[in-house]
């Protein structure tokens, strides 16, 4: 019972990046219908970053015992960056493609993840680079079960962004906007919504994310900043499309659920279907459940008009 | 008077695989060109002209699939491993791999592993199939992802087929009992192993590409251009969706089955879930992308552009006196140059020439038929 209690925590942190992530597809395709393979290059650049302001320029060093706040304020300064490079990416090359086939700006933004990890992956050093996360490789036993830091803070954090999200999307005016958009993007023009703005927001809003989840991620792991890095992206897929496409709350669940079932498929079956079948167990869940609901749990069907 | 040759004067003119002379002569042309080429290329060029010509035959196939049938698939390298492999079991030695475990072959010469290779890649299409048809536009896209990864998983751990994590050798070609290894004198003309091979994959290209394009005109293909322009118009006119989806998809699978044989054959030795990685399939999107959506020409003009890419780079790195050889040295690797490379192309065209490099030759076309008139 420890274990899996060990492990629920495990995976429900593992499925709290996935969420992360997975919201960032999710509240671009709402907006756009666009699905954007760059959420893992976003995620690689945010952890770049972070790792060249705290590591590189050697903030830590000169820190002191201000290592946590000399962290936040790098993170943050991520945050701005990387979302900027969401809007640049937004204004520069998607903005043209606005009413083309989807199909085609999919693979624009497979082009786009090539790029920016290429550009990323050139920059950072051969080996492990560790971003110097304060809340790394720290751990902490409730009554035998041995949890980390950083699930801990991971969960919260998500638990935290995830509220936020909602709230916004629920309360505030730009929320609106996008809701608005999802629904009708005529419409939405008609009522005097800025369509461009609502674009440029969910690309800002999907790097602020990606910024979060990798931080997370990698404060995680011992495994730090590698070409790697941004695999993390295509591993959130499955919590996307489990969830739906088009439903924030289904990528929370289905962030969840796949974070789950990966970590248990480590611990209860390391050698079931061969060796490490948790790396690919998210994928075969998907799959399974696209075949009862092809738009996911919680996706809208769409109904089509000839 | 100019544009004489290429009247059309009826239906069946119009629907056929060479409607003008001026075509006929061109095939020929091509023919030709094909068995001189491989005599005049520098070994550089050579074998990365063959891989052009094995990136074709794939190419053709997902074209086929995702440019005629409007299926978005990025599950390629699954059936290429899938073909790759079914070579490496039936062709190979059953030699010890470098796990010192026994691998199971058969010794079967390339006439019965490369239609095989085909006909599992095929099949496993057929299996995929109904899951996939019951998907539309990017969640198609994405299940393909899934199997990339699942089948890498598959390819690793099926250690007695594929060799795992160590890989395996893939037997080599031998016509008439000479093993395509060796150089071959004929005629006072040498065939060294590559020339061979340019051969050998070039048949396979002209009949693959002759197929598809007698395909697209026939029942079958007007089906499958329905589906792609509109499924659900199609149902209505009659069309059986699924149906056509599912053949798309298993003719698609043949392609890459058989493609994959080639290129495993050809560099010798592979790795499954290395190569065969989901970067593997984007290649093939970005080739069909960059050639041309939906034509023969476009996934030949495609394959060769983004196949050689590397091969031009190397030939001119010394314009680009910031790429160094290795990466980590000097402002970038080779390597990734030449992956920035093809990602920026790939956003260029889709941005500006969304008939790719197939579009920008009818244009050229185009403007020299109409000459000097702008249309």
């Amino acid at each position: 019972v420890t274990k899996f209690l060990q492990f629920l925590f495990t995976g429900l942190s593992t499925g709290a990046i996935y969420a992360l992530i997975a919201l960032g597809f999710v509240i671009i395709y709402k907006a756009s219908e666009v699905i954007n393979f760059a959420q893992g290059a976003l995620l690689a650049f945010g952890a770049f970053v972070v790792w060249w302001l705290v590591v590189h320029t050697g903030w830590l060093s000169w820190a002191g015992s201000n290592r946590a706040v000399v962290f936040l304020i790098a993170c943050v300064i991520s945050i701005i960056i990387t979302s900027a490079l969401g809007l640049l990416v937004e204004r520069t090359v998607l903005r043209r493609m606005v009413g083309q086939p989807i199909f085609a700006i999919a693979i624009i933004t497979i082009g786009l993840d090539a790029v920016i990890r290429t550009v990323v992956d050139s920059r950072t050093p051969i080996g492990t680079n560790a971003i110097g996360s304060p809340i790394q490789g720290r751990t902490v036993t409730f009554s035998s079960a041995t949890v980390s830091h950083a699930d801990i803070y991971t969960i919260i954090v998500t638990a935290i962004v995830v509220v936020a999200f909602f709230a916004f999307f629920k309360f505030s005016k730009f929320g609106l906007a996008i809701r608005a958009t999802a629904v009708d993007q005529e419409a939405a023009l008609a009522m005097g919504i800025s369509v461009r703005q609502v674009f440029a927001i969910t690309w800002g809003i999907a790097g602020a994310l990606a910024v979060v989840g990798a931080v997370l991620q990698l404060s995680r792991t011992a495994q730090g900043l590698d070409p790697s890095t941004g695999f993390i992206g295509l591993r959130a897929f499955p919590a996307a499309i489990l969830g739906g496409l088009d439903s924030a709350g289904g990528a929370v669940i289905g962030g969840a659920v796949i974070g789950l079932v990966e970590g248990y498929f480590q611990f209860y079956q390391p050698h079931f279907l061969g060796n490490n079948f948790h790396l690919v167990a998210p994928y075969a869940v998907m799959v399974l459940v696209l075949l009862v609901r092809p738009y996911g749990l919680f996706g809208t069907k769409t109904v089509e008009r000839v | 008077v100019r544009a004489q040759a290429s009247f059309r004067t009826g239906y069946r003119n119009d629907e056929a695989l060479f409607p003008t002379w001026t075509s006929k002569i061109a095939f020929v042309a091509l023919l030709v060109g094909l068995l001189v080429v491989p005599h005049v290329l520098a070994v550089k060029w050579l074998q990365g002209s063959v891989f052009a010509l094995i990136a074709i035959i794939g190419a053709l196939g997902l074209n086929l699939l995702t440019g005629m049938t409007g299926q978005v698939s990025l599950g390629h390298a699954f059936f290429f491993g899938l073909g790759c492999f079914t070579a490496a079991v039936l062709g190979g030695s059953g030699s010890v791999g470098l796990s010192t475990q026994k691998l199971v072959g058969y010794n079967l010469p390339w006439v019965v592993w490369l239609p095989a290779a085909g006909l599992v890649a095929g099949l496993a299409g057929l299996l995929v199939g109904p899951t996939a048809v019951r998907l539309k536009g990017l969640y198609l896209g994405i299940v393909t992802i899934g199997l990339v990864f699942l089948g890498g998983h598959i390819f690793d751990n099926a250690t007695k087929l594929t060799g795992g994590t160590n890989g395996r050798d893939i037997p080599q070609i031998s016509f008439f009992g000479h093993s395509a290894r060796k150089t071959v004198q004929f005629a006072g003309i040498h065939f060294n192993k590559d020339v061979q091979w340019f051969y050998f994959c070039a048949i396979w290209v002209v009949l693959g590409g002759l197929y598809l394009k007698n395909l697209a005109r026939t029942r079958t293909g007007r089906a499958f251009f329905a589906v792609r322009d509109r499924d659900i118009a199609a149902s209505v006119m009659g069309v059986d969706v699924t149906r056509y989806k599912l053949t798309a998809f298993v003719i698609s699978s043949v392609y890459a089955g058989v493609a994959g044989a080639l290129y495993g054959a050809y560099i010798g030795r592979v790795v499954g879930s290395e190569t065969f990685s989901l970067l593997f399939s984007i290649q093939f999107v970005a080739i069909i992308i960059i050639g041309g959506v939906g034509t023969v020409m476009g996934s030949v003009l495609g394959a060769a552009a983004v196949t050689l890419l590397p091969t031009v780079i190397d030939q001119f790195k010394g314009v680009f006196p910031f790429v160094s050889e290795k990466a980590g040295e000097g402002l970038i690797g080779r390597n990734q140059f030449t992956a920035i490379l093809y990602g920026l192309v790939l956003i260029a065209f889709l941005v500006f020439e969304p008939y790719g490099l197939a579009g920008l030759w009818l244009r050229v076309k185009a403007y020299f038929k109409t000459w000097p008139f702008k249309y």
